[in-house]
């Protein structure tokens, strides 16, 4: 891969992956590291990644830096989410994006992660799995789990409304 | 006259139908007389259009729905399988019927819409902030060594294996003219600048080398830079020789027009003839003198022919290769034949003699 193809990449999918990074950490400073990381990554493998499959490495790279950071955070990751429950203010939404949102933050790490490759990506579930060293069934299963949930979140919340 | 009900009905329906008797219309007039209310019936019934005539209560493919095999493995109400399946696009075609068969029931539809509002879109107003500290300017370093390892190592292997046996081959004396003060009889370059030489360096009766070596600094100073240095202790080591027989003796081939050699030696005199044509020519560039000693190395001459470059070529490869290669000139009346054989092939080609 040349200079030029490298910078298109960078000007490709930097975006795509900072709100991938964001939507799935919810941390600005933690998603533009995840960013700069994989992009650092490739240009270290500059000369052995294939140029037509670089998207899915620069993502394979995000989701692994995710679940690097989720296996070694895991318990401070559940602190810190029952003490965000227990001071957590009464929420007022009053649209359905945000209720997404709000919903998408409450779907489990994984959940969310193969959700947002398919919906930001559309990613099939076959690379789904490749992505996150899953089986096809399973990603079918978080998916179909995770609109479940939402599904269920937005009519409860509506219903609360 | 009393007509029951059902009586009365089938009258009615036959009016409305148009296949009423007379008999049974006299009934129904006789009827109507002693009941006037009952004449509403016999206004015009509301025409039903197709579209009233759809079907809209309860969907009757439910049961078929239990065994949707769209997410089968998972626990859930057929209407989420079917409303996320058709979202995700992975309904079957069996599947695509059922759906199409609960498009107007109002229960699916909102299954569908409450599902179809979990797809997330991104939101393109969130950029990465530090998009141009990515981007690189400097060239990348791609070139890859792994594919000329084994040409390189072959070519060295060659050209190690030409010096050697060209070392050996040789006579050793010539390998350092210098040192020795004899100069190779095949150096164009000794000979170039052997007039240069013999007009720079005025005989004098030199005793001992360290005078020559302070000699060789005057004439280092006069020539100029891109020259090729004259071997000074050339003719003084003939004047050495010659007037105290000290030294090595010198090459009597490349003897220069120098009178003092003249007077000390008459065997150098046929060749100091024949050398003026080469002295003229004017000091060669450093190009010029690496290509002559390579090609001494070499080939073991400063101007070879491409015959004897070819067949020198042909020699060392065969050695290095393990193949046989050979290239040679088979001379003939007329003209010349040229044998190229290289393993069990040989091309074979007729050259007229010039």
């Amino acid at each position: 891969m040349t200079v030029q193809q490298y910078n298109e990449c960078v000007r490709e999918f930097a975006d795509r992956l900072y709100r991938f990074a964001l939507k799935n950490v919810g941390d600005t400073d933690l998603a533009q590291d995840f960013v700069q990381d994989a992009f650092e990554r490739l240009w270290v493998r500059v000369d052995s990644v294939d140029y037509q499959r670089v998207k899915a490495y620069l993502f394979r790279t995000v989701v692994n830096l995710q679940i690097d950071r989720a296996r070694r955070q895991k318990l401070q990751y559940q602190h810190l989410s029952g003490l965000s429950d227990a001071i957590e203010e009464p929420r007022v939404a009053h649209d359905v994006q945000k209720l997404i949102d709000e919903g998408v933050a409450q779907l489990t790490e994984i959940q969310r992660m193969v959700l947002t490759l398919r919906d930001y990506e559309g990613y099939s579930y076959q690379e789904i799995a490749e992505m996150t060293n899953i089986s096809v069934d399973q990603v079918k299963v978080y998916i179909f789990r995770a609109r479940r949930f939402l599904k269920q979140y937005i009519g409860k919340m509506e219903v609360l409304i | 006259m009393n007509l029951t009900e059902a009586q009365l009905a089938h009258l009615i329906l036959a009016f409305h139908e148009g296949t009423l008797s007379a008999d049974e219309r006299q009934q129904l007039d006789n009827h109507i007389l002693e009941h006037p209310e009952i004449s509403e019936d016999l206004e015009p019934h509301p025409i039903l259009s197709l579209s009233n005539e759809s079907y809209n209560g309860p969907s009757l493919v439910r049961s078929q729905l239990e065994n949707l095999e769209v997410y089968q493995s998972e626990e859930g109400h057929p209407y989420d399988k079917l409303a996320i399946g058709s979202l995700e696009g992975v309904l079957s075609q069996q599947e695509d019927v059922y759906e199409a068969q609960l498009m107007h029931d109002e229960v699916y539809l909102d299954f569908k819409k409450r599902v179809q509002q979990t797809q997330l879109k991104p939101n393109k107003s969130i950029v990465y902030p530090f998009q141009e500290q990515l981007l690189k300017e400097a060239p990348i370093r791609a070139f890859s060594f792994k594919k000329y390892v084994y040409p390189v190592g072959a070519a060295a292997a060659i050209f190690t294996a030409i010096l050697l046996v060209n070392q050996n081959a040789s006579d050793p004396s010539s390998l350092k003219p210098i040192q020795k003060g004899v100069a190779s009889n095949k150096s164009v370059v000794q000979q170039t600048n052997g007039k240069k030489m013999a007009t720079t360096l005025k005989p004098s009766p030199l005793k001992n080398t360290h005078q020559s070596v302070t000699h060789i600094h005057e004439v280092v100073s006069q020539v100029p830079r891109d020259c090729i240095l004259p071997l000074p202790d050339e003719p003084i080591a003939q004047e050495a020789y010659a007037q105290n027989g000290i030294g090595n003796r010198p090459n009597q081939e490349l003897s220069t027009p120098n009178p003092t050699a003249e007077q000390h030696g008459s065997n150098t005199e046929p060749q100091a003839q024949n050398s003026p044509s080469a002295f003229a020519k004017e000091p060669i560039t450093v190009k010029a003198f690496l290509l002559q000693k390579t090609n001494e190395k070499l080939f073991g001459t400063a101007a070879p022919t491409t015959d004897l470059k070819l067949e020198t070529f042909a020699r060392y490869a065969s050695q290095t290769v393990g193949i046989p290669v050979q290239y040679r000139v088979e001379e003939m009346t007329d003209s010349d034949k040229i044998v190229f054989q290289l393993g069990r092939f040989s091309v074979e080609r007729n050259r007229s003699k010039k």
